[in-house]
């Protein structure tokens, strides 16, 4: 496929099309940005103009209040140590789907795949009875338990990226009489390793920005994950708007530049893949 | 890529020999495989089926959420209200709005967009980034930002629409009953379709280049190639995101939730924000388990249905 | 690709594999200790001696205030206590709250709303009788301390404090352009002409933030006790929560439908897209002085700290509604409850109620929280940093003693069943003003309602 090669209709309904979508998205997050250095009242008088004068106290107020340092390191420490977990454990037994043959295996898939068709709300409730009975509840670490039982996603995704590695050169590995685990490790894996990026970045935005499930397990702030931050903010009568906005921007604006950061990182193991020669 | 077939033969076996080893190779292997699965099925099975199926039990049971010793057994009475819950009803109904909106204009959307960069627009990155970015933030922070943008008195949606003299177009947003619940799709959908975006172009990295390059020097046009040569290699990567993008769509809650509640008078509930209602709004735990496990056939419908869609053609994949 | 040479062909797994899935278990064993080191398996809850205190004081004004009342407990008893902290909003706080009592490591003592919360914990057995601890302090307590918390003449909470629920704040600055005096304004059919007025005038008279639907609920809240008088208020909403009330007054009575119906008539005179607003834009539009009326509880004066008026505003409360039983010096009250887990030791407990109702402690909750507690102490001795927000605060606190015992009902949203106040309050007030729902509709879902948990609770 070659853009230059589309016809001019297309190229300029291209542009346009994506351009706008661009701008759709940049608008509100360059409102935020441009409200948060304004003063509360002037947020509401003047929502539109540039500020008076740049003032971080929403910021640093809202960062202080919701403590929001020690939420972030919660938040990294559950959510790097689950997504390696889920790759680790998932990857094993997405191999094994992919590429053994055993008893009620098909079953066993249905049953592995079949989570996923539940809604979290109704499970969040007895977990954390579960959680409580293991004197577990209030802890990061029933966090990461849970989160490691996120099997579904993982599974179907691996499974189906190692069944496109093409077999020939599997068998022909094996034939020169090589064991399974150096197959597994030295040509499945570095095929697949895209695969593992995108379930691995995918789980980690699900983990990262999980609600329901801190709000449930969790009850002292020391533990508290940067959404249940976000939520301090949002009382049911009263809304400090000011912070509000800080919070906001607090729990938008880093994880947009840590990906911009890796993009160039993440971009290409996306993109990475395939069969080439 | 089916949920359940896949062809994978035993390594050939040259001699006779080695043909006597072959059950007992198989036998071997369900026990390597069975190792394989049992730390993931470890943490699968104690932390999500076991209380998956304490939820299910719960549904017939009417439990207010605080001492489950005092859950009362209530045999079908859940299911039967269940059925005739009108307004859970519409809540399904306003789901498959969501599902077949993610559908087309997500899912099918971002294939165009990620075809379009693919095929080497300039300011390709830029694109990436600026359509990935919202997929990072969390959906509550989205929401939040979201209802100040729909703010019918001083939001950016309506002070847009008066800035280029559409000003008869403004309206209360999260307030109407018709564009609650488009306002939050277009929300949810704003958010998200980067990463179906991301996720096309990735597929698009496997096509073939000898085959395109030769294909485009027969002179066949754009729309043929991406028929012939590029369809069938994404089909795996379509189906991922599809599939994705309809149990995500059904399970919508977190963007609806923040942003209106499921108001105004439920025009926006989707099925969780209603099951959310019943159970942590009216105190009848019972009752929402049920609504859970309607949920759970629908997905298992709809995943066998997408799975039996996408099966015609190579079962290989 | 280079293939790695083996003498033997493929070597057999399962011993492999087997050991990789011990190694796996063996290393979670042995993680276990360590993640407990780096804080992944601490919780909050500790000691015995150490009191835990769930609580919504989530914003950063309350947080403040709560944490140097606990400093100041532990100083004067030597006992620790633990603030938890939750996110404020109703929806998931209360949930929060059934759920903390129902675990296997409760918090001590909790915040919660006052009405068929407590009754419902205490009738599932994880709460504390308070009734002896409430002797140690009842001579120190007003009217209201156990409003809402008493059950089978026992008691289950003490409140903490009560805001005051049907205030209407205005701007004079704003009205006075209108030639508008709230001062002179004693009925809902003056203040309706006068905000009409207003609107033809081309200004805002009032603001509601209706997307939010609590907003609305307070309207409902309002009328009905302006149209039923507090006591007939109290007794229609205890059919939903109590057994044996039967139904001396209905929903469906020709004085509830109407005050449904009076709420339609501010329709048209909120703000354009009203519905669609949540309301704490319209918090800060009101205080930026974009319009005349506001109707919202006296915690607007926590707002009013953090983001300072604009303007000097004036607080009255609902105007009567003529041909309504209720007195326009009544009051809804928002009370907050402080509850006590059955599995606490009741000492520390005592201690801290003992020292939360000092007369010295009790000026300063109030001052710093901008409620009533409902116990004695000196309200001169009350310190409000602002001279606006403190005359305020004087004024509101005037209300509910000008009230008089009986001149208070619990707030809606309190008294009513948690179920039917979702479903047919809050939604229904949204429902009222789309026109789904027409009062008398409304109405008939609340007393079939009513009916259905009368027959349940027996």
């Amino acid at each position: 496929m070659n853009f230059a090669r589309f016809s001019l209709p297309a190229k300029i309904g291209s542009y346009t099309g994506l351009t706008g979508l661009a701008l759709i998205i940049i608008a509100p997050l360059l409102w935020l940005t441009m409200s948060v250095f304004k003063s509360s009242s002037d947020i509401v008088t003047n929502p539109f103009s540039l500020p008076k004068s740049i003032s971080f106290t929403n910021i640093t107020d809202a960062w202080n209040a919701g403590d929001f340092g020690l939420l972030y390191v919660n938040s990294v420490l559950i959510t790097v140590v689950s997504v390696f977990g889920i790759l680790v454990l998932e990857g094993m037994a997405a191999y094994a789907f992919a590429r053994m043959e055993f008893r009620g295996r098909n079953l066993l898939f249905v049953v592995f795949v079949a989570g996923q068709f539940v809604p979290a709300q109704i499970v969040a409730l007895p977990s954390f009875l579960q959680m409580s009975h293991l004197n577990l509840a209030d802890t990061k670490l029933s966090l990461i338990l849970q989160y490691l039982s996120w099997a579904p996603f993982a599974v179907m995704f691996l499974r189906a990226s190692f069944l496109a590695v093409p077999k020939e050169i599997e068998e022909a590995a094996l034939l020169d009489g090589a064991s399974r685990l150096a197959v597994l490790w030295r040509i499945i894996l570095p095929m697949t390793r895209s695969s593992f990026a995108t379930v691995g970045t995918i789980y980690a935005l699900w983990i990262w920005n999980d609600f329901l499930f801190p709000l449930v397990y969790l009850r002292s702030s020391q533990n508290f994950t940067v959404p249940l931050g976000l939520a301090h903010f949002q009382g049911l009568f009263t809304t400090f708007w000011g912070y509000l906005i800080g919070a906001i921007f607090i729990a938008i604006w880093p994880p947009i530049l840590i990906y911009l950061l890796l993009s160039r990182q993440i971009q290409s193991k996306l993109a990475m893949g395939g069969v080439k020669g | 890529m089916s949920l359940v077939h896949a062809d994978v033969t035993a390594p050939p076996q040259p001699t006779a020999a080695r043909a006597a080893r072959r059950t007992d190779r198989r036998h071997k292997r369900s026990w390597d495989a069975y190792a394989l699965l049992l730390p993931a099925g470890v943490f699968y099975v104690a932390f999500q089926l076991l209380p998956i199926l304490m939820a299910f039990a719960l549904s017939v049971f009417s439990w207010d959420g605080i001492d489950i010793r005092q859950a009362k057994f209530l045999g079908p009475a859940n299911y039967v209200t269940l059925m005739h819950d009108g307004l859970l009803w519409r809540s399904v109904w306003h789901n498959l709005v969501v599902a077949l909106a993610v559908l087309i204009i997500q899912c099918v959307g971002s294939f165009v967009i990620a075809a379009i960069i693919q095929a080497g627009i300039k300011g390709g990155r830029f694109f990436r980034l600026v359509f990935f970015a919202p997929v990072v933030i969390s959906s509550v922070a989205v929401g939040m930002l979201a209802i100040f943008v729909f703010s019918p008195s001083q939001g950016l949606v309506n002070e847009a629409l008066s800035g280029i003299g559409l000003g008869g177009l403004r309206r209360p947003w999260l307030g109407s009953g018709t564009w609650a619940l488009p306002a939050v799709i277009a929300t949810y959908i704003l958010q998200n379709f980067g990463l179906s975006v991301l996720l096309f172009i990735s597929g698009l990295g496997q096509v073939d280049q000898d085959l395109l390059e030769a294909a485009e020097l027969d002179g066949a046009s754009q729309g043929r190639i991406l028929w012939q040569v590029v369809f069938p290699v994404i089909r795996p990567v379509a189906t991922t995101v599809f599939l994705l993008g309809l149990v995500t769509g059904f399970k919508l809650f977190d963007t609806v939730y923040v942003m209106t509640a499921g108001g105004p008078f439920h025009a926006s509930d989707t099925i969780v924000t209603y099951l959310y209602g019943v159970s942590f709004g009216g105190n009848d735990i019972g009752y929402g388990n049920a609504i859970g496990v309607l949920l759970f056939v629908i997905l298992l419908v709809v995943a066998m249905i997408q799975s039996r869609l996408t099966r015609t053609g190579k079962e290989t994949e | 690709m280079n293939s790695t040479t083996r003498s033997s062909g493929p070597r057999p797994l399962p011993r492999r594999s087997f050991l990789r899935a011990t190694a796996g278990a063996g290393l979670l064993a042995a993680g276990l200790p360590a993640l407990q080191a780096c804080g992944l398996t601490s919780s909050g809850s500790s000691a015995a001696t150490t009191l835990t205190f769930m609580n919504r004081w989530s914003d950063p004004n309350s947080q403040k205030a709560a944490n140097a009342m606990f400093s100041g407990f532990t100083k004067a008893s030597g006992v620790k206590i633990t603030n938890q902290v939750q996110p404020s909003s109703g929806s998931t706080y209360q949930p929060a709250v059934r759920t903390a009592f129902s675990s296997h490591t409760p918090p001590t003592l909790a915040t919660d709303i006052s009405g068929p919360e407590v009754y419902n914990l205490a009738r599932a057995g994880v709460l504390m009788d308070l009734t002896s601890i409430y002797q140690g302090i009842k001579s120190r307590a007003r009217a209201g301390a156990v409003a809402g918390s008493e059950m089978d003449g026992r008691i289950w909470g003490l409140s903490d404090g009560a805001t005051i629920g049907n205030c209407v704040f205005y701007n004079p600055d704003y009205l006075a352009k209108y030639h508008v005096d709230a001062g002179a304004i004693t009925t809902t059919s003056q203040w309706l002409a006068a905000m009409t007025d207003i609107k033809k005038a081309g200004g805002t008279p009032i603001l509601i933030g209706a997307k939010d639907q609590w907003p609305g609920g307070h309207y409902l809240n309002d009328l009905v006790q302006r149209r039923l008088g507090s006591a007939a208020a109290t007794q229609l909403y205890n059919r939903t929560v109590l057994p044996k009330q039967g139904d001396k007054i209905k929903w469906t009575d020709d004085q509830v439908i109407a005050a449904f119906r009076d709420y339609l008539a501010f329709k048209p005179l909120f703000q354009d897209g009203f519905l669609g607003e949540a309301a704490a834009t319209t918090d800060g539009q009101f205080l930026t002085g974009k319009a005349g009326f506001y109707e919202m509880g006296s915690w607007l004066l926590s707002t009013m700290r953090q983001a300072p008026p604009s303007f000097t505003p004036g607080v009255m409360l609902f105007p009567a509604v003529d041909g309504g039983a209720g007195h326009g010096n009544e009051v809804t009250l928002a009370n907050d409850t402080i509850i006590v887990s059955a599995k606490a030791h009741a000492d520390g407990v005592r201690e801290f109620f003992d020292y939360f109702t000092q007369p010295d402690n009790l000026a300063r909750w109030s001052g710093s929280m901008f409620t009533s507690p409902p116990y004695e102490f000196d309200a001169s001795a009350v310190k409000v940093d602002s001279p606006v927000l403190s005359t305020l605060f004087g004024r509101i606190n005037s209300f509910s003693a000008d009230a008089g015992p009986h001149g208070a009902a619990l707030f809606n949203d309190q008294a009513i069943d948690v179920n039917i106040y979702s479903r047919y309050i809050w939604q229904g007030s949204v429902g009222l003003m789309t026109g789904e729902l027409s009062p008398e509709q409304l109405c008939r879902k609340l007393e079939e309602a009513t009916v259905r948990a009368q027959q349940k609770l027996g």
